[in-house]
């Protein structure tokens, strides 16, 4: 009643042969009746027999002398396999195929990888043991010739039914019968296998097909769109951001009135680049002759192809300051001067800071060992000659021992420090009578 | 045939030296099926029935919307906003996690401490949890933002090259959830096989038969086949019993292995275990109250078994507020400067009212069933059990949203505020949960019948003879 299904195939294909017997079930009232039934049935020496129960009834076991079942074992192997492919995919993953820098720790770290490991492990085994359940029992196998016993619907509701199979070597036809009458059933029915079964529906197999060919309509088409090429854009179902509503460089814009995307200058405001592109500004140059200009011939110490020094008085520069001479940009000029120029050049530009006073005193104790120049007075002669593009160049790039400072001091605060300069040239060449008459008495006054 | 005449007996009392029966009225194993499948075969269906499903369909359809619009218009949607990223989507995904423990407890940790009672409302359970696992898995499916990558979560070969970092996690957090929903789904459905094998015996149309036919398996009942499904039923409940304790730690490992003030707590993995236990039981109360009305299941679902899960709700609530007594005892006591801002700012920040309601549903409600009356009154513990669930929705909103919201760097600080769309998602997840339990309660197995009669009086009686009847 269990097991042979293949009585069906081995029927004879011109006469249906007659239904055979298979079984005899006993149907019983209770849970008691029925474990009796199942002890004398074990001690009558039967193997191939079951008893069909609505619920677990603990005890039946030992009644029918059932071994106990395999399937701990098969979990155990599960929950195995699943602690190592856990192992495995996290050591290929993340320590061999893809690794993982992560604070210096190793690639491969058990407590890391215990969580996904304890995870998998308990899915493998909960497979295995609906899965183990299942084949042990031999399902799914839904023909089973004891539903067509006409009580038997009962024994999942209220039914007890203990059945004897005729594969059982001590099955007989009237003593088994005879045998589970004396066992006090309500009822014992024989299990009759009717070599027969309903015909498959006739629509059964064209409808199979058609679906078959239905179903692989898709597949074609898309091996089909795979092997040939094809020069429409594919279809995007999902565009993922592809296509935003923004602005680009050359496009139309529905937004400004001139429908221009890229929209002009607002006056007052520069470009970046714009700031470099006035050379007086930023270079000290004159706009006009500025293309001609050999920049490399503007650092310092620069040589003539011939290995003369470049003389830099020849270069164009502005004469005018490109700035608007004003009393805060003369109180900025003093203050970047005395914060950058003064440790060298000295507060009033004598050449007497403190770095190069210190330097000479080293140099004149021992002759010969130092480098130090100390700087040119600056308002000796050919300084106050130079044009102010000339200063502005020599604090952008330096000269000689002086290096550049183009990146401490920005454009604007260079060219505040060459107005100081200048100042300084004026106060440090100048003569008596070019004070004020207020100043002039004064001076006399504290000279005598 | 198995019959107990009880009449109306209170099963709730304690009478010394005796075992209340699990199942009260005059029942055999005849009438207990009969009622579990009543509501599946009867051919006239409550109104009240159609009235609740409707409700659930508007509000799943409204779900439904909602995520059409979010995936139109991206996680924009959502009042998630710098500095909370994680909003209203991940305090869903937490709390309905959360509910989804109780089933595979009942089923599992009870299974194993012998627990008799939990026959009765087990099934019910566990649909719960597989359905609540559902409402939990679609929130951070939607929470990634483009969801047609959200294959992106588990390790597949593809063309980047790229590997999930194992060592996080969220990621963690997709192998526990997704192994938790299968694991249970295996374990509802392998407790459903022989009473869908009822379901099939006792169909009458043909639709029926096939369907119930193909999904019991085959089944005969018979004890070869009983032996080894018990065997699988003990093994899974053992796999269950650590897989259900390890599901709420690795959610909560995705806040207390981060480095904030308020998430970074070792107490995190037990407290929010504790948590999902209440919840999940005080969402089961609130099912199975209306559930064994309109099923008429009184006798099978009896008033000592919602006793039982108000005593368990009673138990697991005040370890919830032990745990929230200790979040502020180490804040404190360890003397962290930041940690302390976090909890101060918790119960007395902008967010006060929600950590005070927290604290009123969660730590004050579930002591009223210290009394008697209100464990045995199915009303009140109902509107204690809605109660609960409110306040442990807003356990995950304080613990998610408080700590984001006051981060390391205070010029980023700000205050949450949903959208109408993270409102209408929270109540149209309800609506999803509702309808998938209304379904399930209309076409299968309500209460496990089997389960049922194995622990019903003379079931497992060795004797036909009362007087040596072993007991």
């Amino acid at each position: 009643m269990s097991t042979d299904v293949e009585h069906q195939t081995a029927a004879e294909p011109q006469a249906p042969p007659e239904p055979s017997l298979v079984g005899y079930v006993a149907q019983f009232d209770d849970v008691p009746s029925l474990m009796h039934a199942a002890e004398k049935t074990r001690d009558a020496g039967f193997k191939s027999f079951d008893c069909y129960t609505p619920f677990p009834v603990h005890g039946i076991d030992e009644a029918m002398g059932t071994k106990p079942t395999r399937l701990p074992f098969i979990v155990l192997c599960c929950a195995a396999i699943g602690s190592l492919t856990a192992l495995g995919l996290q050591f290929f993953t993340n320590a061999w195929d893809y690794k993982y820098i992560i604070s210096n720790k190793p690639y491969f770290s058990i407590p890391a990888d215990m969580p996904v490991t304890f995870e998998l492990t308990v899915l493998f085994s909960a497979f295995g043991a609906l899965i183990g359940m299942l084949a042990l029992n031999n399902l799914p196998r839904f023909y089973n010739r004891i539903f067509l016993i006409d009580p038997f619907q009962k024994v999942t509701t209220n039914g007890f039914f203990l059945g004897i199979e005729s594969e059982d070597p001590k099955f007989h036809e009237e003593d088994t019968k005879s045998f589970l009458n004396s066992l006090s059933p309500t009822t014992v029915v024989p299990c009759m296998d009717p070599h027969e079964s309903a015909a498959l529906p006739k629509l059964l197999a064209p409808v199979a097909v058609f679906l078959l060919v239905i179903g692989l309509i898709p597949l074609v088409l898309i091996a089909r769109m795979r092997a040939i090429p094809s020069d429409v854009p594919r279809i995007e179902i999902l565009t993922d951001m592809d296509f935003q509503p923004k602005a680009k460089t050359q496009k139309a814009s529905p937004v400004f009135a001139d429908s221009r995307t890229m929209r002009p200058v607002i006056p007052g405001t520069l470009a970046r680049g714009d700031f470099y592109e006035d050379v007086a500004f930023s270079e000290g140059l004159q706009p006009e002759q500025a293309e001609s200009v050999d920049r490399s011939m503007l650092l310092p110490n620069a040589k003539n192809p011939d290995g003369t020094t470049f003389n830099l008085s020849t270069v164009p520069w502005v004469s005018e300051l490109p700035v608007e001479p004003t009393d805060d940009l003369m109180a900025r000029g003093q203050a970047r001067y005395n914060i950058y120029c003064a440790v060298c050049h000295g507060m009033t530009g004598k050449g007497d800071g403190l770095v190069s006073r210190r330097a000479m005193e080293l140099q004149a104790g021992t002759p010969g060992i130092g480098t130090w120049i100390k700087p040119i007075t600056l308002y000796d002669e050919p300084i106050r000659n130079q044009p102010v593009g000339q200063l502005f160049n020599t604090i952008t790039h330096g000269v000689r021992k002086m290096p550049g400072y183009a990146s401490q001091i920005p454009i604007q605060d260079r060219w505040a420090i060459v107005l100081y300069v200048r100042a300084l040239q004026k106060a440090g060449s100048a003569t008596i009578d070019q004070l004020p008459a207020e100043e002039q008495q004064r001076l006399q006054a504290e000279a005598n | 045939m198995a019959s107990i005449s009880l009449g109306s007996y209170d099963n709730t009392k304690e009478i010394p030296g005796q075992r209340a029966p699990l199942v009260t009225g005059d029942n055999d194993y005849q009438s207990v099926t009969d009622q579990v499948c009543l509501l599946a075969e009867k051919p006239k269906i409550p109104p009240a029935y159609f009235v609740a499903l409707g409700i659930s369909l508007i509000w799943l359809v409204i779900l439904k919307m909602c995520i059409v619009h979010l995936l139109l218009n991206g996680v924009g949607v959502w009042g998630n906003m710098s500095p909370v990223f994680w909003g209203w989507p991940i305090v869903n995904f937490v709390f309905w996690v959360g509910i989804g423990h109780a089933g595979t407890l009942i089923s599992a940790i009870l299974f194993l401490f012998r627990q008799n009672w939990r026959t009765g409302i087990n099934r019910a359970a566990e649909a719960m949890t597989i359905f609540a696992v559902i409402c939990a898995g679609l929130f951070p499916g939607i929470h990634i933002g483009r969801v047609w990558f959200a294959y992106f979560l588990f390790p597949l070969p593809n063309t980047m090259l790229l590997w999930p970092q194992f060592r996080s996690p969220l990621l963690w957090d997709v192998f526990a959830v997704s192994t938790y929903a299968t694991v249970s789904l295996l374990f509802w459905y392998m407790g459903m096989i022989p009473d869908l094998a009822t379901f099939r015996d006792r169909a009458k149309s043909r639709v029926r038969q096939i369907v119930y036919g193909v999904l019991s398996l085959g089944w005969t009942g018979s004890a070869r086949a009983w032996s080894r499904y018990e065997k699988a039923y003990l093994l899974l409940a053992a796999l269950a019993t650590p897989l259900v304790l390890s599901v709420h730690t690795i959610v909560s490992f995705d806040f207390a292995v981060s480095q904030l003030p308020g998430w970074h707590t070792t107490i995190f993995p037990p407290y929010f275990v504790a948590g999902a236990i209440f919840s999940g039981f005080a969402m089961v109360v609130t099912l199975l109250v209306p559930a064994r009305k309109l099923c008429g299941l009184e006798d099978i679902i009896t008033l000592r078994h919602l006793e039982n899960m108000c005593k368990i709700i009673l138990a697991t609530g005040t370890i919830v507020g032990y745990a929230y007594a200790m979040e502020f005892f180490i804040a404190w006591y360890g003397g962290n400067p930041y940690e302390q801002f976090a909890f101060v700012n918790r119960a007395f920040g902008p967010y006060w009212w929600a950590y005070w309601t927290m604290v009123s549903c969660n730590v004050i409600s579930p002591q009223f069933f210290w009394i008697k009356w209100c464990r045995t009154n199915p009303i009140f513990m109902v509107v204690i059990c809605i109660f609960v669930n409110i306040g442990m929705w807003f356990e995950r909103f304080v613990i998610t949203i408080t700590s984001l919201s006051r981060d390391f760097l205070p010029s980023s600080w700000g205050y949450f505020t949903p959208t109408p769309i993270d409102v209408l998602m929270l109540i149209g997840s309800f609506g999803l949960f509702f309808t998938l339990f209304l379904l399930f309660c209309r076409f299968l197995p309500v209460v496990a019948m089997a389960e049922v009669k194995s622990i019903m009086p003379d079931a497992q009686h060795r004797d036909p003879d009362p007087k040596t009847a072993e007991i």
